[in-house]
């Protein structure tokens, strides 16, 4: 059987006045059902690009798709028609924004929003439509979803709004989630609260979830396999436990090294020198270079590609992550 | 503090002059320069902007004609390879009276763009950053001012006036066409007067005059430059109105307005008489208000 | 530590809720309601909270940005709530800000070097002003960046270096207090570490002091002695850091503490996450008796009539809670 969502060798840029900006450039993964993906990177490491040329929402021009293939079930979606491959946004294939106020009509309610989806989609009655999308706002555990019906978004908090968001990307039952930075504008309490409820629909649903993410503790807390992004391309991949015990790329090992924990007590940062490439001029040979501790001079001539470390399937985009990190 | 140096953590940001190299010189202004620079019709309009300067400023560099002298004899003639726009009923050169015409315009389009921008910067900046009751009145008085229909208005002002001439028909349209600008000023103000660098200023300990001086007005004049310059378009045109209606400016001046004026009992048999100047000052009238919207286009991308 | 520099006794700051054209007062945003804390000389003291708290609004009444409804803040012995306009600004001399955006807290038309200069041109005679030019590229150095940078604009540098741009204008008064309202919530991981050092760094060099405001649980934890926890307009709990977030006594802390997500693999054992229930109320109406109750699961009844008091549990360790969860509350 075809896994569930691919994602391969996928390379996506966009056609500035200033130059063209190389915003992911071999991006290769899979998800299957059950199974929570992050995608973990800081601004720019391309991430959430990498998700809207999933979903097909890359404006073009300015951005093309050069080169790769994305396949769900088997079925290549960079090719396909545009309203099959409407059909697939939403159905197969839902995606849950940062942004939810933005991301929500402010002049619907809520509930006409979540209700449209069984209208447009699945061809349901006004009243079925209403009835559904009810029960998919108790599903989320808003409050009083009958009368919250008629409430527009911005009657609604930052928490209330994302869960709103996750309706209305569960409505037709979707086989992949991708969640960009879902909880990034929440409180830290109500992001626990929305990182719990995602947990619960995707047991519930089965479906495959897509976390992209720059929040290294909701990683560790929420994925099976992380894939750490640097520049448009993947640095590092592996489960949970291989890649917090021990990362094996040097930029994995600096994000690591860079955030303060709660439980390690007035050690001081060893942040990553440096910063973030610019994508219109990105560093020849390995993105990392000018970072990178372990620099050697071949860096800057060949770029790394993944290689497995090990037979667990992890793998790493580094020359030299044997000098530095062992096998 | 020159001993600080040493500090490893001032060391982190480093590598920047390979990352910084690579970054493209110059301020906000010069982006905008940059994106106007490589559009033809910026320089169509720069063009006319700066021949019609020149006419106003030295109008003997255009025509060695007087544009006063009579000749009853060549009274209207057609466009000929002597007088290029043909001559009126006094046969006297439409082309001179046309170059001669553009003074009168552009002084009175500069003298009440000027005014209506000093107006609107001090008590547009005034209502935007103190807000409050000096807002409320200002407001206010701008609100019912901003009802009152401004052609009419100039109209009815300019015929209380024995004589008519470039400074009664500037404080005409002066006096009816601030508003705009104001308002514009007021709301540019009151929507950088809350950025982070507006309290970095006033956790300096900054004067409020220095505030508004240094930090807001150079962040709100973009909206009005570009208006400015629409305004300079609009102030022609409205001048040429007056005058053409009679109650602008009065012979001897020789303004685009009289000329057409002039030329209206004449259209059917001789229509060159009103088709030139009239293309003159459309012409005119279009390049300030063009090269406004390009302004605005070049300094706010995000409108394209 | 030394003597208090700053010292802040129940400073309130209610912002009027208008409606209609007259502009009728209808309610009150409490948006901070009786906050009292303190910072000494090379101290830094955190302020933590989630958005709508007060914790940014009371940094900008200490600032003096917005001016206080009632209450004191004492700068280096002066009473700032009432004072003068010209005392208020030669206190600033001493106590400087650094905000959150740094897309957003640069003049983008003025040059790095008019904007660190500025401070010298607000305060003449602190640098003469043919030593500006030097003075601004020691400055820059200092913070980390090439001084040849002085004529670039802000726009031409990263997230992380503007930010360092901005503590170099602070530190050209040479201020005693920086107020940092969220300095490094805006800038990625693997660079705001580098910040984080920085202010460090210079506090150790310059003898500052920080009142560092950030919603950020573990960045306040490393950088903070002291920790100052709000909820709705009020400290709930105040003490050394080590205290705050080891034995947190206010339940408010410790749902708070409980729910930032732990950035380590499965083997490492996590506290058990205590999860909320519902929204933090508006603070326009905000509940009655302690205002956590509505979402506190040691509710009782006097929690719903009666406001506690933020007392000291142990010494140093104070919170504003009727059932305090402590060592103490075992051995009362």
């Amino acid at each position: 059987m075809d896994p569930l969502l691919v994602v391969d060798d996928l390379h996506v840029e966009f056609r500035t006045d200033d130059g063209v900006v190389r915003a992911v450039n071999g991006l290769s993964y899979m998800v299957d059902r059950r199974e929570t993906v992050a995608i973990l990177g800081e601004s720019g490491s391309g991430k959430s690009v990498s998700a809207q040329a999933i979903m097909g929402l890359i404006a073009s021009p300015p951005g093309f798709i050069t080169k790769g293939s994305v396949r769900f079930e088997g079925r290549e979606l960079l090719t396909m028609a545009e309203d099959e491959r409407r059909k697939v946004r939403g159905a197969d294939i839902a995606m849950v924004f940062q942004d939810a106020l933005s991301a929500l009509n402010p002049v619907f309610s809520v509930g006409w929003q979540i209700s449209e989806m069984f209208r447009k989609h699945r061809g349901a009655s006004k009243k079925e439509a209403k009835k559904s999308a009810v029960e998919l706002m108790e599903l989320v555990e808003i409050p009083d979803a009958t009368n919250r019906y008629r409430s527009f978004p911005h009657e609604f908090s930052g928490g209330m709004r994302q869960r709103v968001m996750i309706a209305m990307a569960l409505a037709l039952d979707p086989d992949v989630l991708i969640a960009d930075e879902p909880t990034t504008a929440l409180d830290v309490t109500v992001q626990a609260q929305v990182m719990q409820l995602l947990e619960n629909v995707q047991a519930e649903f089965g479906m495959g979830l897509v976390l992209i993410t720059h929040d290294l503790g909701v990683v560790a807390e929420q994925a099976d396999r992380v894939v750490v992004m640097y520049a448009g391309r993947a640095m590092e991949k592996g489960t949970i436990d291989e890649i917090f015990d021990q990362p094996h790329h040097p930029y994995t090992e600096g994000l690591m090294n860079s955030i303060p924990r709660l439980d390690d007590l007035n050690e001081r940062l060893n942040p990553i020198r440096g910063n973030p490439p610019d994508l219109l001029r990105i560093p020849s040979g390995c993105a990392f270079r000018p970072r990178c501790p372990y620099q050697q001079p071949d860096c800057a001539e060949v770029e790394p590609t993944l290689e497995f470390v090990g037979d667990s399937g992890r793998s790493t985009a580094c020359h030299h992550w044997r000098d530095a990190f062992g096998e | 503090m020159t001993d600080l140096e040493t500090l490893d953590s001032a060391d982190q940001g480093a590598i920047e002059d390979e990352d910084l190299a690579a970054i493209r010189e110059g301020s906000l202004g010069s982006d905008a320069w940059r994106e106007l620079r490589r559009r033809p019709l910026f320089w169509i309009c720069i063009t006319i902007i700066a021949v019609l300067l020149a006419m106003a400023a030295f109008p003997q560099l255009f025509t060695s004609l007087d544009p006063e002298a009579q000749d009853q004899r060549n009274g209207l003639m057609f466009p000929s390879r002597e007088h290029w726009f043909g001559t009126d009923l006094f046969g006297r050169d439409v082309y001179a009276n046309v170059i001669y015409g553009a003074r009168v315009s552009i002084v009175i389009a500069f003298v009440v763009t000027t005014f209506c921008a000093i107006i609107a910067l001090i008590f547009g900046s005034l209502a935007g950053y103190y807000g409050g009751w000096i807002d409320s009145i200002i407001s206010r008085i701008t609100d019912v001012w901003f009802a009152i229909p401004g052609v009419l208005g100039s109209i009815v002002m300019l015929q209380m006036f024995e004589t008519r001439n470039i400074a009664t028909l500037s404080l005409a349209l002066i006096v009816f066409s601030w508003t705009t600008m104001l308002r514009l000023t007021r709301s540019a103000v009151l929507a950088v007067k809350h950025a982070d660098y507006i309290d970095s200023a006033r956790a300096l300990g900054a004067t409020d005059f220095r505030i508004i001086w240094r930090h807001i007005l150079p962040n709100a004049l973009t909206p009005l430059l570009v208006y400015m310059a629409i305004f300079f378009g609009v102030v022609i045109a409205a001048e040429a109105t007056l005058t053409f209606i009679g109650v602008g400016l009065q012979k001897p001046s020789i303004s685009w307005g009289l000329i057409i004026s002039d030329s209206r009992a004449r259209i059917q048999t001789h229509p060159y008489l009103l088709l030139f100047p009239g293309a003159i000052l459309s012409m005119a009238v279009f390049a300030f208000i063009l090269l406004g919207d390009l302004l605005r286009d070049a300094f706010d991308p995000r409108q394209r | 530590m030394s003597e208090p520099i700053l010292e802040v006794a129940n400073l309130v700051k209610h912002f009027p809720v208008t409606k209609g054209v007259l502009r009728r007062t209808v309610g009150q945003v409490q948006a901070v309601d009786g906050v009292s804390f303190d910072v000494a000389r090379g101290e830094t003291v955190g302020l933590v909270g989630e958005s709508g708290c007060g914790k940014s609004t009371t940094a900008r009444t200490v600032l003096g940005l917005e001016k206080a409804t009632s209450g004191s803040v004492r700068f280096l012995g002066r009473e700032l709530v009432g004072a003068d306009m010209s005392d208020v600004r030669a206190a600033r001399r001493d106590m400087q800000v650094v905000f959150q955006d740094p897309y957003a807290s640069l003049n983008p038309r003025m040059t790095v070097n008019n904007i660190i200069a500025e401070a010298w041109h607000i305060h003449p005679g602190v640098v003469d002003e043919s030593k500006h030019r030097t003075k601004v590229q020691e400055l820059l150095e200092v913070v980390g960046l090439n001084p040849n940078y002085v004529n670039r604009y802000p726009h031409q540098f990263s997230g992380g270096q503007r930010q360092r741009i901005g503590i170099a204008r602070a530190l050209a008064l040479e201020p005693t207090l920086i107020i940092a309202d969220e300095p490094v919530s805006a800038l990625d991981v693997s660079v705001q570490a580098q910040v984080v050092n920085l202010l460090e760094d210079l506090q150790n060099e310059l003898g500052l002091s920080y009142l560092f405001i950030a919603h950020d649980l573990s960045v306040v934890r490393h950088i903070s002695d002291r920790v100052a926890v709000m909820y709705l307009g009020k400290i709930v709990e105040f003490g050394a850091g080590a205290d705050v977030y080891e034995s947190p006594a206010h339940p408010y802390t410790k749902a708070l503490l409980s729910a930032v997500p732990v950035p380590a693999s499965r083997k490492h054992v996590r506290g058990e996450r205590i999860m909320l229930k519902g929204d933090v109320p508006s603070p326009s109406n905000p509940p009655g008796g302690c205002r956590f109750h509505t979402r506190c699961w040691k509710v009782a009844d006097i929690c719903r009539t009666d406001e506690p008091p933020l007392e000291e549990i142990t010494p140093g360790h104070q919170v504003a809670c009727h059932y305090p969860e402590t060592p103490v509350e075992i051995g009362v």
